[in-house]
């Protein structure tokens, strides 16, 4: 066989593996997150600003895409936050409902195999995007927030389960999928010390959260809405779980202690940040920043004959990350009402995630670069060193990391509350570097949940009610 | 070689063959449907005939309802499942087939505004003979109030899903506040993955 038999072989292979797992991927070539930098600035509280509707509607066109679960996301969240709820809600629709058709998936699906296999002669971008566990919560969280922007109670309730549902189903099955891949590592007999090593820096970032989708911000939210509708039992519940990730909190002692006295038992702390008769309840949810996106590092893998290939890692440089502020709330006579208390640190959620797949991707990657190097070397045995130079430089083209999140998505999530009186009050918002002032009407025995997000250096609010 | 040639036609074909053209048809609405796990038509059927078998012949209902029609008034069946069920369309159904055994009448309070606004067109209007008009203060009060929740648990691994819907309703009389009947209805689903799929 000829040279350029040889390549037309191998590039109709590719093509129709393509062609099985449908379109090929946007990111396959470029970045992710630098795509991902547009989506960001659309998170703004400047509702006139053109951009919104351009990248809506790009985002729009992906609808159909391979990584349809991440755009959809993006879009999502950059709906929400502009208060188009509905749109908001069909947009997470197909993310939960991909979610939810992964669960019954039958184990080996051709389209997934065809785009493993093309996976092998370029990179992982090409592998459809199924979401990360955090992220799954996350969807349901967001789409719990668009129920209350639409005041359906009932459907927030539904989304609220929903979290707790999936939390504890993740919490099932996740053990075992993390020993699965290691398995997999063993029996292809590759050495994961070579990464375990690269990746020893993400281990202060991921030592922070307990687990990879375990989410107190979630929790609280939830936990808050129980309360807010009387279903003391859920709240506690709630609470609690939040109260297990963050054992240190004061605010969830609060919390906790707040709902047994509800209960009709006696708590045993003291202060219970309770309303006083004619007060209503603000509930503010802080998010900061945005998580922070994969950088990519290259390791080198030697190969059976003594030579080296480079393989391209995603990888977080949390060293570079920056540190999250707490959000302070004042009343028009500046009395400090609040400071917001972080209960979720999302870019250590991520980290955890992408430490937890390492024996995965360590697999693919090896495999990968076993197979580029064959063909170069086959290259170079059929077509000498023009053929050589045209493998090597597909190898280093192709050679890309798999830097794929959701990246719309706050660094931390913060919590803070207080009481009010009844009546309209103005209530200022404080970041390390901005702020921002909300009129509130608070009703006497109700529950007010704020939102604020703090993105591309301004305050966005919004006001939900219970 | 041929014989390559004419499979890859073969398969060409049949991906086209499989791409072309919609198949549309009716079907029978009470056949049982299967396609996801969720809450489909078939609980729907399921839980409305059950409660409203069970309430019918009851034979305290039996008894009273031999003589008379008591008048109910349906509450909102509360959703606690993980799922979006319009939960209006079963009490709807339920409704339905429980004013067509004809033991029990119905007052619908989704329609009281639409009705105060014809009394009142009929009263003040001066366009409707006054002693033909409707006037307000003659309804009739309902005797019972029928109520309910609908809650789930669902259970998942990575090979087989598992849902447990329980379905409950229950009958109180709003003058004396005793409950004069309850009905409850357990739906479960699983699913299986497969092996193999497109």
């Amino acid at each position: 066989m000829d040279w350029f038999s040889y390549c037309a072989r191998g590039a109709s292979i590719a093509l129709f593996s393509i062609m099985l797992q449908g379109c090929a991927t946007s990111s396959l070539f470029s970045p992710y997150p630098s795509q991902a930098a547009n989506f960001q600035k659309a998170v703004t509280p400047n509702q006139a600003n053109p951009a919104i509707d351009t990248v809506l509607a790009s985002l729009e066109a992906e609808r159909d895409s391979a990584d349809a679960m991440l755009y959809m996301m993006e879009r999502g969240r950059i709906n929400q936050l502009q208060s188009r709820f509905s749109d908001s809600k069909s947009d997470f629709q197909l993310v939960i409902s991909n979610f939810d058709d992964q669960d019954l998936e039958s184990t080996i699906r051709l389209s997934d195999t065809a785009a493993q296999g093309s996976s092998i002669l370029t990179n992982d971008n090409v592998i459809p995007y199924k979401g990360a566990g955090y992220e799954r919560i996350f969807t349901h969280h967001h789409q719990a927030f668009n129920y209350l922007g639409e005041h359906d109670l009932e459907g927030a309730s539904v989304e609220f389960r929903k979290v707790a549902l999936e939390q504890r189903v993740l919490l099932e099955k996740h053990e075992k999928e993390v020993a699965e891949a290691y398995e997999e590592a063993q029996e292809k007999e590759i050495d994961l010390s070579t990464l375990t090593d690269s990746f020893a820096g993400l281990d202060t970032v991921a030592g922070q959260v307990k687990s990879s989708f375990q989410n107190a911000y979630t929790f609280y939210a939830s936990a808050a809405f129980w309360e807010a509708t009387g279903e003391l039992n859920s709240a506690l519940v709630d609470y609690k779980k939040a109260f297990e990730i963050n054992s240190d909190s004061e605010l969830l002692k609060q919390d906790i202690a707040r709902i047994t006295y509800k209960q009709g038992s006696k708590p045993d702390y003291s202060d219970l940040n309770l309303p006083k008769e004619g007060q209503g309840t603000v509930v503010v949810f802080f998010e900061d920043g945005f998580v922070p996106a994969k950088t990519e590092i290259k390791i080198p893998i030697p190969t059976f004959d003594g030579g080296l290939i480079a393989i391209a890692f995603p990888y977080y440089d949390v060293n570079q990350w920056p540190v999250s502020q707490p959000l302070r709330a004042m009343d028009d006579s500046f009395n400090e009402l609040g400071i917001s208390e972080t209960v979720v640190d999302v870019g250590a959620l991520a980290v955890k995630d992408l430490k937890e797949q390492v024996p995965a991707l360590m697999v693919r990657q090896v495999l990968r670069g076993y197979a580029k190097y064959e063909m170069q070397k086959q290259a170079e045995k059929q077509g000498g060193w023009a053929g050589q130079l045209a493998a090597s430089a597909y190898n280093l083209i192709s050679e890309s990391a798999d830097r794929r999140s959701w990246l719309t998505l706050p660094h931390t999530g913060q919590v803070m509350r207080f009481n009010l009186d009844e009546g309209v009050t103005d209530v200022s918002f404080a970041a390390a570097r901005n702020q921002t002032k909300v009129k509130l009407d608070v009703k006497a025995g109700q529950t007010t949940f704020v939102r604020v997000v703090n993105a591309n250096n301004s305050l966005l609010t919004q006001v939900y009610d219970l | 070689m041929k014989l390559i040639q004419l499979f890859a036609v073969v398969l060409m074909g049949l991906m086209l063959a499989s791409c072309s053209g919609k198949k549309i048809q009716y079907g029978d609405a009470t056949a049982v449907e299967t396609t996801t796990l969720g809450f489909g038509s078939t609980d729907l059927q399921s839980i409305a005939a059950k409660l409203v078998d069970d309430l019918v012949t009851f034979p305290p209902i039996v008894q009273m309802t031999s003589t008379r029609r008591p008048v109910v008034f349906v509450d909102k069946i509360k959703n606690k499942t993980t799922e979006h069920i319009d939960t209006e369309s079963i009490t709807d159904t339920v409704q339905t087939k429980l004013l067509q055994s004809g033991k029990f009448r119905f007052v619908d309070m989704t329609a009281v505004k639409a009705v105060q606004e014809q009394l009142k067109f009929q009263m003040d209007s001066g366009m409707v003979d006054p002693s033909k008009a409707a006037a307000f203060g003659k309804q009739t009060g309902a005797e019972f109030m029928l109520y309910g929740n609908m809650s789930s648990i669902v259970k998942r691994n990575s090979d087989a899903q598992d849902v447990y819907y329980k379905f409950t309703l229950k009958l109180v009389n709003l003058e004396s506040g005793i409950m004069e009947w309850a009905g409850e209805k357990e739906i479960r689903k699983t699913g299986e993955k497969s092996f193999m799929s497109l």
